[in-house]
């Protein structure tokens, strides 16, 4: 189960090596959830620390929800020259142990070494080594340095006599910038992985750079507009010397290189194939090298597949080729593998070596492979030949290739689900409907017969008629029936015997003048509010 | 279904198996592999291929297929038998990262679906009987097309997570671990090949992957194989 707080911390500077005044950016990287608060580099003496930005980068997967990068950059200027390591850098997180990075160093030449002589732009391109050997990889790096806002960059490399671009490793190219007070700079390197295979003086010529300059704008704003320089360098000298003459056995590798073998298990039975990896690694090209082929009494060997690469990793080259072999023991007992030995020529000792691993031994059996399980068990208990494990062996039949059915689900739910739903819809709605429908009747103020009395209309003919409708109403709220539903006579009979007399009165008072034209008289209003009083 | 019958006996899967029977270890890989890598490979496949290549000592791209294979097939006991025996061969290598969610040990997510689309079509069915009946509950059809519908739903998000290639074995050689993805960064830990590794997420070449112990780091993405879903 992986921690709450599951955080990667790191540091890394641009440029490890500069100038006493110049400046470069120290990065702290924090891969995590969540965010946590500016980490603290101790100060370094000789070193000026300050912080610059903080930046910060969101992804989301289903897997781990809201991950951040955080990068936290720092301008760091050496202010004497010397070697200067910042860190480790402790990273505090909330609610959780904090996090610490590793260290990086610093170092800080005088001023005055490799300044641009005042040009604003200089290139370069060279070996880190001028004298090399024949089959031996060598990194050519082209590099441009610049005072002013550049954009794309473009070398058009030499003819390069005498050496070869090896099959695997690809041109890597970095851009880094330097602060400095004659002007920021701005450096472009390019390396490319080659092999020496002339020997001699193999001087290259010159390397031309195509290079977009930005072009400042009023107050000192890069504008649109560009130039183009092509600027060239210098010939980059190399000698290459020839191979001492090579011993028997030789493998043509050329570099400082390690073998790793590994043998797929330690006990077999006659028969069982167990396979058997070699692998060589070092910084040289392995595309042309071919184990020798092993021969040993008691097994027999065959030979797999056999895979190369090479590319280059944090500056500097790596091969390797992985050799699939398969060895099949025909005879009981210790099969011990000879060792390995690999002739190569070290170029770091200037002379051949031989690399020699072994690969170890084999314990076969003829029947069947014992275990080395202990028993605890009391007692002697006798250890059963355990049957070599086998797999659980191939399908002969079946379907070859399945359709996924999860990205149509959603359809197919929507197709099946679709009429209940709608139903379920349907029915809610209606009920939702009724239910708002009673809500709305019992949010609706009931007017009562007595509230009808507060605002008579001064008009005679209406004036009765709401004094008749007020009675009506105030008699059905007595007897608890809607208005409209009211039959009068048998509501006057569900009065006592008081009220229905003074109620009857009032509607025979209110039917006379409105019906049969008799004038209202000074007591009828009292009359309809007693009796609409009493209902109430 | 009269060509699904005929192709489960006339398919790639019959083509490698003769290969496999003949001792052609390489044909049966290739007849196997290009279908299985198309990604629309069925678990049989990929679990055959796991064979093969176990059989070539090639341990780590095993149990990459045995792996897939377990994802299409997760009650299949051979997947588990098999990769029990190639774990058994390697030494040095970290936990093996678990399955994306544990229901996928028991049932893949295509059956998932199927079994809440049936809970969803019986809901809807028990809705239409009960209006015709004039019955007044509807709560047990409600939690059942409730119920359908959220094995749907799952089902499909567990699919998007195995298509999104949510495992990784390193493979050729040991992968180093780095804190960012850059190939400038300090490499801080090697894990060997046949480590199995959760994949997080990508960023160009490079993945961020985590042990089963726990342990996270960006690795490139050519150090490792990603069978396909």
């Amino acid at each position: 189960m992986s921690p709450a707080w599951a955080a990667t911390v790191s540091i890394q500077a641009q440029v490890p090596e500069l100038e006493v005044s110049q400046t470069t950016r120290v990065t702290v990287v924090v891969v995590g959830e969540r965010s946590v608060p500016v980490p603290r580099i101790e100060p370094v003496d000789g070193l000026e620390i300050r912080f610059a930005e903080r930046s910060s980068r969101f992804e989301s997967t289903p897997q781990t929800g809201l991950l951040r990068t955080l990068a936290f950059t720092y301008y760091v200027t050496p202010t004497r020259e010397g070697d200067f390591r910042i860190g480790p850098v402790t990273v505090e997180i909330p609610n959780a142990e904090p996090l610490r990075t590793e260290s990086v160093l610093i170092r800080a030449r005088p001023r005055g070494e490799r300044t641009a002589n005042g040009e604003d732009i200089v290139v370069q391109a060279g070996f880190p080594r001028e004298v090399v050997w024949e089959g031996e990889v060598v990194l050519y790096q082209a590099e441009l340095t610049a005072r002013v806002p550049v954009g794309n960059v473009a070398w058009s490399l030499p003819d390069l006599q005498g050496l070869a671009r090896p099959a695997h490793g690809d041109m890597v190219s970095q851009t880094t910038e330097i602060g400095d007070p004659r002007g920021d700079i701005t450096q472009v390197r390019s390396t490319i992985p080659l092999v020496a295979t002339g020997t001699g003086d193999r001087t290259q010529p010159p390397a031309v750079a195509k290079v977009d300059v930005l072009q400042t704008g009023p107050a000192g704003f890069p504008s649109r507009r560009r130039t183009k320089h092509v600027p060239a360098t210098k010939p980059a000298k190399l000698r290459i010397k020839p191979l001492p003459e090579a011993p028997d056995g030789y493998t043509g590798l050329v570099g400082e290189f390690r073998v790793q073998s590994r043998l797929g298990v330690e006990k077999a039975v006659v028969g069982q194939t167990v396979p058997w990896t070699v692998t060589v690694a070092g910084d040289g090209v392995v595309d042309g090298f071919d184990l020798p082929a092993p021969t040993l009494e008691g097994a027999r060997v065959y030979r797999d597949t056999a895979e190369d690469g090479g590319r280059l990793v944090d500056g500097a080259y790596v091969g390797a080729k992985t050799f699939r072999l398969h060895l099949v023991p025909t005879a009981p007992g210790e099969l011990d593998l000879p060792p390995l030995d690999l002739v190569v020529f070290s170029p770091k000792q200037g002379r051949y070596t031989t690399l020699s691993v072994d690969p170890g031994s084999l314990v076969v059996t003829g029947e069947a492979a014992e275990g080395d399980v202990k028993s605890f068990a009391s007692g002697d208990v006798p250890l059963e030949s355990a049957a070599p494990v086998e797999l659980v062996d191939v399908y002969t039949w079946g379907v070859a290739t399945v359709p996924p059915t999860a990205p149509v689900l959603p359809f197919l739910w929507l197709a099946v689900s679709l009429p209940g739903g709608l139903l379920l819809v349907g029915e809610g709605a209606s009920a939702t409907r009724a239910w708002w429908r009673r809500r709305r009747a019992a949010n609706v103020k009931e007017v009562r017969g007595a509230d009808r009395l507060k605002s008579l209309p001064a008009d005679g003919a209406e004036r009765l008629a709401v004094l008749d409708l007020a009675l009506r109403e105030a008699l059905a709220a007595h007897v608890k029936v809607p208005v409209g539903t009211l039959r009068r006579p048998e509501a006057l009979a569900a009065l006592h015997d008081d009220l229905q007399h003074r109620v009857e009165n009032a509607f025979a008072s209110l039917d006379r003048c409105r019906f049969a034209g008799e004038a209202p008289g000074p007591d009828l209003e009292v009359m309809v509010r007693d009796a609409i009083g009493r209902l109430a | 279904m009269i060509a699904l019958v005929l192709t489960a006996f006339a398919g790639p899967i019959q083509d490698g198996a003769t290969l496999w029977a003949q001792g052609d270890l390489g044909g049966a890989i290739e007849a196997w592999e290009p279908t299985a890598m198309d990604g629309w490979g069925s678990g049989k496949l990929k679990f055959d291929l796991g064979n093969a290549y176990y059989r070539r000592g090639d341990l780590p791209r095993a149990i990459a297929w045995w792996r897939a294979a377990g994802l299409l097939r997760p009650r299949t006991s051979g997947v588990n038998h098999n990769l029990a025996i190639a774990r058994s061969e390697l030494s040095g290598v970290p936990t093996p990262a678990a399955t994306p969610s544990l229901w996928m040990q028991i049932v893949t997510p295509g059956e998932l679906g199927l079994v809440g689309l049936l809970l969803s079509a019986v809901s809807s069915g028990m809705l239409f009987l009960r209006r015709a009946r004039k019955e007044a509950s509807r709560a047990p059809s409600v939690v059942v097309w409730l119920l359908g519908t959220a094995l749907v739903f799952l089902a499909a998000w567990g699919w998007w997570v195995q298509a999104s290639g949510p495992l990784a074995v390193v493979v050729d050689r040991p992968a180093v671990l780095r804190a960012i993805p850059d190939l400038a960064a300090v490499p801080e830990a090697e894990v060997k090949p046949g480590a199995e590794l959760a994949v997080l997420r990508q960023a160009g070449d490079f993945l961020l992957v985590e042990t089963g112990d726990g342990r996270r780091g960006w690795v490139t993405d050519g150090a490792v194989f990603r069978p396909p879903r």
